[in-house]
């Protein structure tokens, strides 16, 4: 059961907060850190609102932020589609492919199910590479950034832009939050707690299931089409399944089902990537042990233990609130 | 308002349904008896559309459910309690209960509101929870409840979704006698109107809350009758109740 408690706000308030002031005064290549976090946080959101809340455990989620990239970058940058029109376009695909993935895998249960969706990220992994005129392993470039000289800002600004993702960041938690704690986010930790049951109950599992899925693969196609902004190329790497690795990194490393963990991993797994990889190139080694310790501290991650010591008691426990 | 015409299920070569036939009336309040393994939870199983019939047809209301969904057939007005408590393990009783009275409504589509935290769920949630005495554990999570009370529950959840038709399955199982007495005050106090088919092993609970009984043996129906006729049927006493004198 999901609830926007105090912790939760001051922890998203602190992460978006903090990640503001050091793009505002660290420079260009500290902008840059901020929309890769930023990215890394709305996908991780994506994958925590299926599985900490669904139980849905998906190993395509990177598959979904490239298809929004794609689509995206394959409309403006080859058919000269407007930005708008794109990003409208590209926000409707992704949540439609997810859409299909959640529909298929419904019945699945289990590493059956993280099997079938690593299936489905495959294939769009292979289509997109094999593709030529989506400039297949090589990539695609010449992508535009989203125009708002209208209203004043320049988005080929590198501060701008990392404020603009931060923003995206906010607006993905807000919805994800304003989703789970509605009737269809009580349903959705309804089937992750007893799936046989709500089907008794007289829900149609598989719908419900087939919409969380959309709409997670719409946040996790934002955050596609916005990288694809960001670099203004875009290669087949994006769908590659290890990116929908990470975010499962992320997601368990910040506390899975309590979506404000999500922003948390994403900080310290970014971080980490840099600081470490300074001194040595083996910093997966570093996230792994941490991985570890996170799991077997109770499987609560960083956002459980910051929980804990904010409101000790018995708390959401294991798995988060997604029951 | 239940039509059950000559069923049949087969799991490989063991035969578990064979042609059973059922008629429940509107408000009727139906016991089925019969040794383990004598093919109830499997009926329960065919109704409730857990599990499709090989032949057979099932109609509620009239109409053909034979083909519908598990789901399908709760939307129109069947529900079930489990022989195995079934809950929702993770969250406390009221949040059990919402679920089931949010969902008995078809409220579970919303994006934006909550209807699980809407007065209309919460004046039906603690008339349920009234009626199955658990309106002093509403804000026990599942974990931590007893067994009585987590039984209690079970059927909490079936009655939560307004159901016309209510398949309980054993559940008096396991309570003990004060328990079982609570069951007996609460079918006594639900609407008449509630048809009811009830699994039952305590004879004496049995026959003070059927309407009619139906014996099963094998996967047949061997004896239907009243209560009175029941405990004096000569074949009931050799199959089924024969087994308690010996």
């Amino acid at each position: 059961m999901f609830y926007q408690t105090r912790a939760k706000n001051l922890t998203v308030l602190l992460v978006l907060g903090g990640l503001a002031l050091y793009a505002v005064y660290g420079g260009y290549f500290a902008r840059e850190i901020v929309v890769e976090i930023a990215l890394l946080a709305m996908l991780a959101i994506a994958l925590d609102l299926v599985a900490g809340y669904g139980g849905m455990i998906s190993l395509c989620h990177g598959a979904l932020f490239g298809i929004g990239a794609y689509l995206f970058g394959g409309l403006t940058a080859l058919v000269g589609t407007p930005v708008w029109l794109a990003t409208l376009a590209a926000l409707a695909g992704t949540a439609l492919f997810g859409w299909a993935v959640g529909a298929v895998t419904a019945g699945i249960g289990g590493i059956f199910f993280i099997m079938a969706t690593l299936a489905f990220g495959q294939m769009a992994y292979v289509i997109v590479f094999e593709w030529r005129a989506l400039g297949g392993d090589d990539g695609l470039a010449g992508i535009p950034r989203t125009d708002l000289a209208g209203i004043g800002l320049d988005t080929g600004d590198s501060l701008t832009f990392a404020l603009l993702s931060l923003a995206a960041l906010a607006l993905s938690y807000t919805i994800a939050a304003i989703a789970l704690r509605s009737s269809f986010g009580r349903t959705l930790t309804g089937i992750h707690a007893n799936e046989e049951r709500m089907r008794a109950l007289g829900l149609n599992v598989r719908r419900h299931k087939a919409a969380a899925f959309a709409l997670s693969a719409a946040i996790a196609g934002a955050a596609g089409l916005l990288a694809a902004q960001h670099t203004q190329y875009i290669s087949p790497e994006y769908l590659v399944w290890t990116v929908s690795g990470e975010a499962l990194i992320v997601v368990i490393l910040g506390g899975i089902g309590t979506l404000a963990g999500p922003l948390v991993g994403a900080v310290v797994f970014v971080a980490l990537e840099h600081v470490v990889a300074r001194f040595t190139d083996y910093w997966h080694l570093v996230i792994g042990i941490l991985l570890i310790a996170a799991v077997m501290a109770g499987g609560r991650g960083l956002y459980g233990e910051i929980e804990r010591l904010l409101a000790p008691g018995p708390g959401t426990g294991k798995g988060g609130d997604g029951a | 308002m239940l039509e059950v015409r000559d069923l049949s299920k087969k799991f490989g070569g063991l035969e578990v349904s064979r042609g059973v036939s059922l008629d429940v009336a509107p408000g009727e309040r139906r016991v089925l008896l019969g040794p383990n393994g004598a093919g109830k939870t499997t009926l329960f199983n065919l109704i409730a559309g857990t599990l499709k019939p090989d032949c057979g047809t099932i109609r509620l209301d009239g109409s053909d459910i034979t083909g519908m969904t598990v789901n399908q057939r709760a939307r129109r007005g069947l529900a079930r309690s489990f022989q195995k408590n079934n809950l929702f393990e993770g969250l406390s009783v009221r949040d059990n209960l919402a679920l089931a009275v949010a969902t008995g409504e078809g409220r579970t589509g919303s994006l934006l509101a909550c209807a699980h935290d809407s007065a209309a769920t919460l004046t039906q949630l603690a008339e349920i929870a009234a009626q199955v005495g658990l309106s002093a554990h509403l804000d026990w999570p599942v974990a931590h409840c007893s067994y009585g009370v987590r039984r209690q529950l079970e059927i909490g959840l079936a009655l939560a979704t307004r159901p016309r038709l209510l398949l309980l399955d054993e559940p008096t199982s396991g309570i003990g006698p004060e328990g079982v007495a609570a069951f007996n005050a609460l079918i006594a106090s639900l609407p008449r109107h509630l048809a009811m088919i009830i699994i039952e092993h305590d004879l004496d609970l049995a026959f003070s809350i059927a309407d009619r009984i139906s014996v099963l043996s094998e996967g047949v129906v061997v004896f239907e009758g009243t209560p009175e006729t029941t405990r004096h049927s000569r074949q009931v006493r050799e199959l089924y109740l024969g087994a308690f004198d010996d």
